[in-house]
């Protein structure tokens, strides 16, 4: 977790402080809304790496068989 | 051919889509065409263009109208701006999901065939990491560059494989053929109807796109050799292999192209058609994420969408990591849930652009 975290900080700090250069205010707010979704799939993540799929609980929820 | 420097031409525009359908035609259509029409899947082709054609004489007459409009654009002035900003955001969260599957059968193709002892994860890094640094770094026109080149030696490397391949053809893999098969071709053809649903996509860059009044001539040329070649892929795949064996491969064009041996010095062709494999799954990965980025800068009316393709990689990457546990799961959810989903939003938009358009008289 630690290690994903540090590397979405380090895409953030750079891109945050170019959009802060260039004035992309609309930008940066949905930037930081990425990020938030970026951390909490990552803390997911790392919770259980080969234990999640995606695939297999869209399919349970819609009663498809597989 | 050149456009202006953001700009391609509907030419080029068409040779992205014939790279970007590539991979998946020689991944799914080939599978999808066995197992649903066994002998008969070579009729498949045939049917989808019945639905093709008409979708771009639809596209003519809307772009007719909209010259330089962008899609969101054309729907914003046909149904408002509710349903306009409805149908983006859905369209964002579509791709979203399509680049997750494109990715995932990019790395998975890799892993169940040449480099069984590696981890998806290397695959999955590079890719993103590549796709990101380059549609950061420089724009369409230069991925529509690289497609001039290499959809000509997409093309010409498939034709030539397919005539080393067609001595190994059994005619009785692909015979006999009665109307009894119409309807296992039917459902074959719609894995190629969601395949060529890509041509639809590219519309969606339709204020990077020139020359807008070839629509019709460029597009039905294009559709009409894609589905030359995609009968070749089925007569050679299923003539060779046969159905059933077909059915049971991963990746059967790799085992097809493993047995080609001709004049005792060309063989092991694999390793070429896995690196032709990498850029079309390459381009389809870029294009989609612009597709994305232009769809969310005319959402959110953004200057510069540059900044968000690196935290958007990094989302991409752990929803593939934790999209499926195997290939059959993703399979599962691409054939029962994905393709006719696709086939319904992507087929459908066009029409009722047109026909709420011609309600509205505003195309």
């Amino acid at each position: 977790m630690i290690f994903y975290v540090v590397l979405i900080s380090g895409i953030s700090i750079y891109e945050i402080r170019i959009m802060i250069k260039s004035k992309l205010k609309k930008e940066m707010v949905l930037f930081i809304a990425f990020d938030i979704i970026a951390l909490s799939l990552a803390w997911i993540y790392s919770k259980n790496p080969y234990g999640i799929s995606i695939s297999d609980s869209i399919l349970s929820m819609l009663g498809i068989k597989h | 051919m050149l456009a202006s420097k953001d700009k391609i031409s509907i030419k080029q525009a068409m040779l992205i889509f014939i790279t970007i359908v590539y991979s998946p035609s020689l991944r799914l259509v080939l599978v999808a065409g066995a197992k649903e029409a066994k002998q008969a899947a070579w009729l498949a082709p045939i049917i989808t263009l019945f639905f093709i054609i008409p979708i771009i004489l639809i596209l003519h007459r809307i772009y007719k109208k909209y010259k330089e409009a962008s899609f969101f654009e054309i729907i914003e002035d046909i149904f408002g701006t509710a349903v306009g900003k409805t149908v983006m955001v859905l369209l964002i969260i579509f791709l979203t999901f399509q680049l997750v599957i494109i990715i995932y059968n990019y790395a998975d193709k890799f892993v169940s065939t040449a480099y069984t002892q590696y981890n998806q994860l290397i695959f999955v890094v590079v890719m993103l990491f590549t796709v990101a640094y380059i549609n950061r770094k420089s724009g369409i026109s230069v991925l529509a560059r690289m497609c001039e080149i290499l959809s000509a030696v997409i093309v010409f490397v498939f034709l030539f494989l397919a005539i080393l391949s067609l001595k190994e053809v059994k005619i009785s893999n692909i015979t006999p053929i009665s109307y009894l098969d119409i309807f296992p071709a039917f459902k074959a053809n719609l894995i190629i109807m969601s395949n060529w649903s890509y041509l639809i996509y590219i519309f969606l860059l339709s204020n990077y796109i020139n020359n807008k009044e070839k629509i019709k001539k460029v597009c039905s040329l294009t559709i009409l050799l894609l589905a030359f070649i995609t009968i070749i892929l089925l007569v050679t795949g299923i003539g060779i292999l046969g159905a059933s064996t077909i059915e049971l491969s991963p990746v059967p064009y790799i085992t097809m192209v493993k047995q080609i041996s001709a004049f005792g010095f060309i063989e092991r062709l694999e390793a070429f058609v896995l690196s032709l494999w990498i850029f079309s799954d390459f381009v389809a990965i870029s294009i989609l994420i612009f597709i994305v980025f232009n769809l969310l800068k005319s959402l959110f009316k953004f200057s510069d969408t540059k900044s968000l393709i690196g935290i958007y990689s990094v989302i991409l990457f752990f929803m593939v990591m934790m999209f499926g546990r195997n290939t059959f799961e993703v399979q599962a959810l691409g054939f029962s849930l994905y393709v006719p989903l696709n086939i319904i939003f992507v087929y459908l938009m066009p029409v009722l652009v047109l026909v709420v358009g011609m309600i509205r008289k505003k195309v």
